[in-house]
């Protein structure tokens, strides 16, 4: 008998669906791969069961190992996918490790899918934006090793394929345990020739540990400084940057600021018309090197900036900037990581740098101490519009340093006669911040003074779990406690807990602030439950104020089930 | 009893039971009221019928299907549910395509739900674990991917 009709794809779509049910991912995509119309059937269903029923819109890719399907698999065989909007890849090593895996093999998994990514793409017509996430929590990176030319390579070449698809955000997160012993290191040492040798003992201990370097191998070398190579073989850039329409760029990657690439680097940001920086500088990178090296070449690589989001762990990187942010004449939003150090930036009384202007800036995020030694140390900034502060935990402000910097804010700022809208946002205290609520006194409303130049505030007392109608009585007079504080009040938003009584609440809390403080327009914002601050589950963060690389990078992410939830947009303040 | 006729004219008496396990005939029947008109199968030969009529005398004691099994199933449930099928529902599906297809179509039609789900099962059965070409060739698949979109398909065969 012999049959030559196919019937599967013939029967109704309504039908192909019903079967598709009974069906796992796996099979989908083999099915999917048969014909046009079971491809055109099957594609759907497979996003739809991976959650993402608009392909075009946003996508989230977490990639799998070799020989397994994965959410790319079903995009790179989608027929009808013609461009994508915005376009989020998340690589992750996290989600299928081995015992068997080296970092080598890790790494070269790294870089096969980050190739099938650049597949997809280079089919596609055009991506809006494009965010690149690397995971590597579970290999220690070596930069020397073999494996690390094909994956800097692939990275490369993402990058430029984005490029030619007219992409204009592109954002890179590269995470990995840095203080693995065992990762990264620096594959480059970096020297000021004129001057004092950075790093003597550095020096002399590379000698011992890398007898084979000569003095005479210097790898880099420009106005004043120069670059060795320390490991060998290191990776290099392939091929330079194309010109590309990129307006935002977001670098949270060590390799890409270090030598070699960094001149990669630079020269993307040249090529593009840059607006939009976020940067986190490494925590390897030493004073000298960012002042003499990474921050000029910065300053001439994005010459007409506008908004800066800028990172570093260490005060003295976060000074020398400032020394030079005159140099970003365009510039009208900055924004500052908050740091997790404590100290003061400076014993001495700092003094406004001459014709250090800030002609064009409008706003700045930060923490108060960041507010007040820019602000002094810029000698003006006529167009400042917005000062938004964070006071996280994570900053460990006290409440009299709060007041001193608020103090010194308001001093700057009444001589230079501007009044900037400023914004303040309390959160992630844990029961600190109870404490440092029921213990206001008298000296405190003294304090309080400064505080008074503060006309919008965010209060997240989240953490108060107001089970009980007792409990909720204290979180409102607490939040009373607190808005007595700051007497130029002209808005407050409160967050509350979700629960069952949460109409009741929010009328309770309202009526109790009206009662008090008649002139204040108060805004409660609901938040879940499982979003509630707890001491050590901080999920009220901003960019300036999340905890890490990895948290600022991928809090705008949407639905990563297998990482932290994404708290953003939950929060009024959300504008900071 | 009632009297089904199929599209090639075969007549058939069904226990009324039997006969309402089909929501169409069921509706119908309830449409005409008391009468022994006999009720036109138009889309189900009787080929085909007598595979559909042998299912629902076997199944017409079993309960009926309640919508919201699929919301509280557990997955190991649905996945019992989709992998185990009786003996006799393993042996009544091994039939030659046309015909299973022709029985998904028959069950659509005379709106059998617990039929059309076997059914398909058993077409998804055909294709669990099985890879593209084998796919293809168990169901007379032909490849009309253009040169481009072939291309594209291997290659990610290929990496993966």
């Amino acid at each position: 008998m012999t049959r030559r009709q196919s019937y599967l794809p013939e029967i109704p779509a309504e039908l192909l669906f019903i079967i598709f049910q009974h069906l796992e991912s796996e099979d989908l995509t083999n099915v999917a791969q048969c014909c046009r119309r079971l491809n055109l059937t099957t594609v759907p269903v497979v996003m739809a069961k991976a959650g993402f029923p608009n392909p075009e819109k946003i996508y989230v890719v977490k990639l799998g190992r070799k020989g397994h399907s994965d959410e790319l698999t079903p995009l790179v065989i989608d027929i009808t996918l013609t461009a994508m909007e915005k376009f989020y890849c998340v690589l992750s090593d996290k989600r299928h490790w081995h015992d068997h895996d080296t970092p080598d093999s890790q790494i070269a998994d790294f870089t096969r899918n980050i190739r099938r990514v650049i597949q997809l793409m280079s089919r596609l017509s055009s991506i809006g934006s494009m965010t690149l996430v690397i995971a590597s929590w579970g290999s220690p990176w070596f930069f020397g090793r073999e494996v690390a030319q094909p994956f800097t390579d692939a990275v490369l070449d993402l990058v430029k394929v984005s490029i030619e698809k007219s992409c204009t955000a592109f954002q890179i997160l590269h995470s990995h345990p840095a203080t693995h012993p065992a990762s990264v290191g620096k594959p480059y040492k970096f020297e000021a020739i004129n001057g004092v040798q950075v790093q003597k003992l550095g020096r002399s201990l590379t000698r011992r540990l890398f007898p084979s370097l000569s003095s005479g191998n210097v790898d880099f070398e420009g106005d004043g400084w120069r670059y060795r190579k320390l490991r060998s073989p290191t990776a290099t850039p392939s091929a330079m940057p194309v010109q590309g329409n990129l307006t935002s760029l977001d670098i949270s990657c060590e390799f890409l600021l270090a030598p070699p690439f960094s001149t990669w680097t630079f020269g993307l940001m040249k090529s593009s018309p840059i607006t939009r920086l976020t940067l986190s500088v490494p925590y390897f990178v030493a004073q000298e090197e960012f002042k003499l090296y990474l921050l000029p070449h910065l300053i001439a690589a994005v010459p007409s900036l506008q908004e800066l989001r800028f990172a570093s762990s260490k005060i003295y990187i976060l000074t020398a900037l400032v020394e030079k942010l005159q140099s970003f004449a365009s510039l009208e939003k900055l924004a500052f990581a908050l740091l997790s150090s404590t100290g003061p930036y400076s014993a001495t009384p700092i003094e406004p740098m001459a014709e250090a202007g800030l002609s064009r800036l409008l706003s700045f995020t930060g923490s108060a101490r960041q507010a007040a030694y820019l602000f002094q140390r810029s000698a003006f900034y006529p167009n400042l519009q917005f000062v938004n502060i964070i006071v996280d935990y994570s900053d460990k402000p006290e409440r009299a340093d709060l007041a001193r910097n608020f103090a010194t804010l308001n001093a700057i700022f009444s001589s230079r006669c501007i009044s900037p809208c400023i914004s303040v946002c309390l959160t992630n205290h844990g029961p600190r911040l109870r404490a440092w609520s029921s213990n206001i006194e008298r000296q405190d409303h003294l304090q309080a003074r400064h505080l008074s130049s503060v006309s919008r505030l965010t209060l997240d007392l989240p953490r108060f779990p107001a089970e009980t109608n007792e409990e909720f009585s204290k979180q409102i007079n607490t939040t009373l406690a607190w808005m007595d504080m700051f007497w130029g009040l002209k808005h407050v938003t409160i967050l509350l807990v979700d629960s069952a009584s949460i109409e009741v609440r929010r009328m309770r809390m309202v009526d109790a602030v009206n009662a008090e403080f008649n002139d204040v327009e108060v805004s409660i914002s609901v938040v879940k439950p499982s979003l509630s601050s707890t001491p050590d589950n901080r999920s009220h963060y901003h960019w300036s104020n999340a905890r890490d690389s990895w948290v600022r990078g991928t809090r705008e992410i949407p639905s990563m089930p297998f990482f932290l939830p994404s708290a953003a947009d939950n929060y009024a303040c959300s504008h900071f | 009893m009632v009297i089904l006729i199929t599209s090639d004219n075969v007549k058939y008496v069904v226990e009324k039971d039997v006969a309402e396990l089909s929501v169409l005939v069921k509706n119908m029947l309830e449409d005409i009221g008391p009468s022994d008109e006999p009720i036109p199968l138009h889309n189900v030969t009787s080929t085909v019928f007598n595979k559909v009529l042998e299912y629902c005398i076997y199944h017409r004691n079993d309960p009926p299907p309640s919508d919201d099994d699929e919301g509280c199933a557990s997955p190991l449930h649905k996945y019992l549910a989709s992998h185990i099928c009786s003996e006799w529902d393993q042996r009544f599906f091994d039939v030659d395509q046309a015909l299973l297809f022709d029985i998904i179509l028959a069950a659509n039609y005379l709106d059998i739900k617990t039929l059309l789900d076997d059914a398909c099962k058993a077409v998804a059965h055909l294709i669990q674990g099985k890879s593209t070409e084998e796919i293809r060739g168990i169901f007379n698949i032909v490849n009309d991917f253009t040169p481009e979109e072939e291309a594209r398909v291997k290659k990610e065969n290929v990496s993966s």
